[in-house]
């Protein structure tokens, strides 16, 4: 009884009892995330490079286009200005760099909307519906899995041309397969859980229980699987650029960079060792965050 | 004592289930519950007891309505539940509530117990203030045995009887009449299944609150109930007194099932159960004629094959459905 008058306890389980769950499971989830070094240190990484990629090329004195003859292929310095080192056609590799971490990211974050949108939706639609219309909807994600990526790609590059936009969406249009297989398990297999049942049995209405019960398990999984998705669409782009499907000079992007700094790599190796480091950093900060998420979600993995 | 508070009747139960086929073929149904008829009566606990796979759960499910019922009525309250919708089922809900079998997977992971215990309240009591559907989650959690500051924890911290606890706790919150219980301890340690089953009793004793047991394990439901069902492929087989049930089994089911129980006895050699029933339930996809059970019947005639026995009085508060019941 005197623990009842424990204030602090009784302000949170007020809060929750009037409804505002989510937000005491996030707050966990929250904090649990914040006690993980690795997850938060790459959280700071990953805005450092962000808003570097966003300002960078608004500011430095070189432009991505800005070829100088007196500098052609030079080794990182800080003379002039070309601290990242210059490329065969004495552009600023600093100002690429950073220029094409706008697209890459981008990209990554673009193509992984596009398959959050459609998985998510295909997926829970799928899963709740079930019989039949889940049996059709699936075998068609199957039938769509069956076909290489790059095959698709190819195809549609040759039909439409190439277009920054059409790898958006060739990339989109790929990875939400796995983003609805995953949503349809776990809306099944909430669907049918008991603790949904029991929440019939108290008389919850349908909305409740997908606000209370069906998301909030549903987007754990959905969450980490956005923070992986990420980078493996960053990587899609690069090694499509680098085999010269992806984005096209003077637009650049970390894969087309690595590409022509794999070509110098005897003249010239910073043209490689900067863009591949970025890529390299931005992989594992999207990774870690991804564990450190899943984590997070699920205390049932602790 | 004797007046009836639920009255079930005539309920079937029955699933489609997806033939072979590629794309489903055609469906097949599967009847899980077939014309079970009986009365609950206030205070009283019912033990109901068979085989798993023989409608159990399903007729306890059926008559909350967590499964639609195919065919039958459930009368409460003298009105139908299995004709109503969700939204005018709703508030009676509050009276007829239900504990699972697995502990962990009948609560949200993403909930507290707290939140658990006090979610009913929100549909069944919202002119409560939060602050009073706390105060009440947590003497809730206190009547079941749980400390107050695990309101806070999770599901996952706790261990198999403390979730019954919380489901018992989230059940009981809304003072229901009638409360199903689908095997609540078959998932617990002995020990705990004791304490369980002792605090199922001592809630009952105070609220007076009627219980339909469902188990498969015999000594539990002797414990428990004072009637017992015994339930097979879906059918009542036989309704009586505990006690007469025990001492004078009168269908060649139940004296079978009453022959299976372990005796706790180490003088007893092992395997010294002749008359243990042999042979697997037979599928309910395609179950026998006539009798269901005749299959595995040692007293099987050719009148079990092409009859099914009816449900008939033998005694006072006895019933039977067999065509040779052992007088």
């Amino acid at each position: 009884m005197n623990a009842r008058s424990n204030i602090l306890r009784s302000a949170q389980i007020a809060k929750a009892a009037r409804g505002e769950v989510s937000e005491s499971l996030w707050r966990q989830a929250a904090r649990r995330f914040a006690r993980n070094k690795a997850a938060m240190f790459s959280c700071y990484t990953l805005v450092v490079i962000g808003l570097a990629s966003i300002f960078v090329p608004m500011f430095w004195p070189h432009g991505i286009e800005d070829a100088s003859w007196e500098y052609i292929g030079t080794a990182p310095s800080l003379e002039a200005w070309h601290w990242f080192g210059t490329d065969a056609n004495g552009r600023d590799l600093l100002v690429r760099v950073f220029y094409g971490g706008r697209v890459s990211l981008s990209i990554g974050l673009l193509t992984t909307l596009v398959a959050l949108c459609i998985g998510v939706t295909y997926g829970s639609v799928a899963g709740f519906i079930g019989g039949r219309t889940d049996g059709f909807m699936m075998r068609f994600v199957d039938v769509m899995y069956s076909l290489p990526l790059l095959f698709f790609i190819i195809i549609l590059v040759t039909v439409f041309g190439r277009n920054i936009f059409l790898v958006f969406l060739a990339i989109g249009a790929v990875e939400w397969l796995t983003m609805a297989r995953i949503v349809r398990g776990q809306t099944l297999s909430i669907k049918n859980q008991e603790y949904v049942e029991s929440a019939e049995a108290i008389g919850m209405t349908r909305p409740m229980i997908l606000r209370r019960y069906i998301v909030p398990n549903v987007l754990g999984p959905v969450v980490v699987y956005v923070t992986l998705l990420i980078p493996t669409n960053i990587l899609i782009e690069s090694y499509l650029s680098f085999i010269g499907l992806g984005v096209q000079e003077p637009l650049t992007s970390w894969g087309l960079l690595i590409s022509q700094g794999a070509g110098q790599l005897d003249s010239a190796p910073w043209m490689l060792f900067f863009p591949a480091t970025f890529l390299a950093i931005t992989m594992f900060s999207f990774n870690f965050i991804g564990d450190g998420l899943r984590d997070a979600l699920d205390p049932r993995q602790r | 004592m004797t007046t009836a508070i639920l009255e079930v009747d005539g309920l079937s139960v029955s699933y489609s289930i997806p033939g072979d086929g590629l794309l489903g073929g055609g469906m097949r149904s599967l009847q899980a519950v077939n014309d079970v008829s009986f009365s609950l009566q206030a205070g009283e606990t019912l033990g109901v007891v068979g085989e798993t796979g023989c409608g159990k759960s399903s007729l306890g499910k059926a008559i909350l309505q967590l499964v639609k019922p195919s065919a039958g009525r459930v009368i409460w309250n003298n009105r139908d539940l299995c004709g109503l919708t969700r939204k005018s089922l709703r508030p009676l809900r509050k009276d007829l509530q239900i504990i699972f079998q697995d502990p962990l997977s009948s609560l949200n992971p993403r909930l507290c117990v707290g939140e658990i215990v006090a979610e009913p309240l929100l549909i069944h009591a919202p002119e409560l203030s939060a602050r009073e559907r706390e105060q009440r989650a947590i003497a809730m959690l206190e009547r079941v045995g749980l400390r107050p500051e695990m309101a806070l924890r999770y599901p996952n911290e706790f261990s198999g009887g403390q979730c019954q606890r919380v489901s018992i706790a989230r059940a009981m919150i809304v003072e229901p009449k009638v409360v199903v219980c689908d095997e609540p301890v078959s998932a617990l340690d002995v020990s705990v299944q004791a304490q369980i089953c002792n605090l199922l009793r001592e809630l009952q004793r105070e609220t007076g609150i009627a219980l339909l047991f469902i188990s498969h394990d015999l000594s539990v439901v002797r414990y428990m109930a004072q009637r017992i069902l015994v339930m097979y492929l879906g059918r009542i087989m036989e309704l009586a007194p505990r006690d007469e049930l025990f001492t004078k089994p009168l269908h060649p089911y139940s004296q079978a099932l009453i022959r299976s129980v372990p005796v706790p006895d180490p003088a007893m050699p092992l395997n010294d159960y002749p008359d243990a029933l042999s042979g697997d339930l037979p599928s309910p996809l395609d179950p026998p004629s006539g009798c269901v059970f005749r299959t595995r019947c040692p007293k099987s005639t050719p009148i079990c094959v092409s009859q099914a026995p009816p449900l008939e009085r033998r005694g006072d508060r006895h019933l039977v459905a067999c065509h040779h019941p052992e007088e």
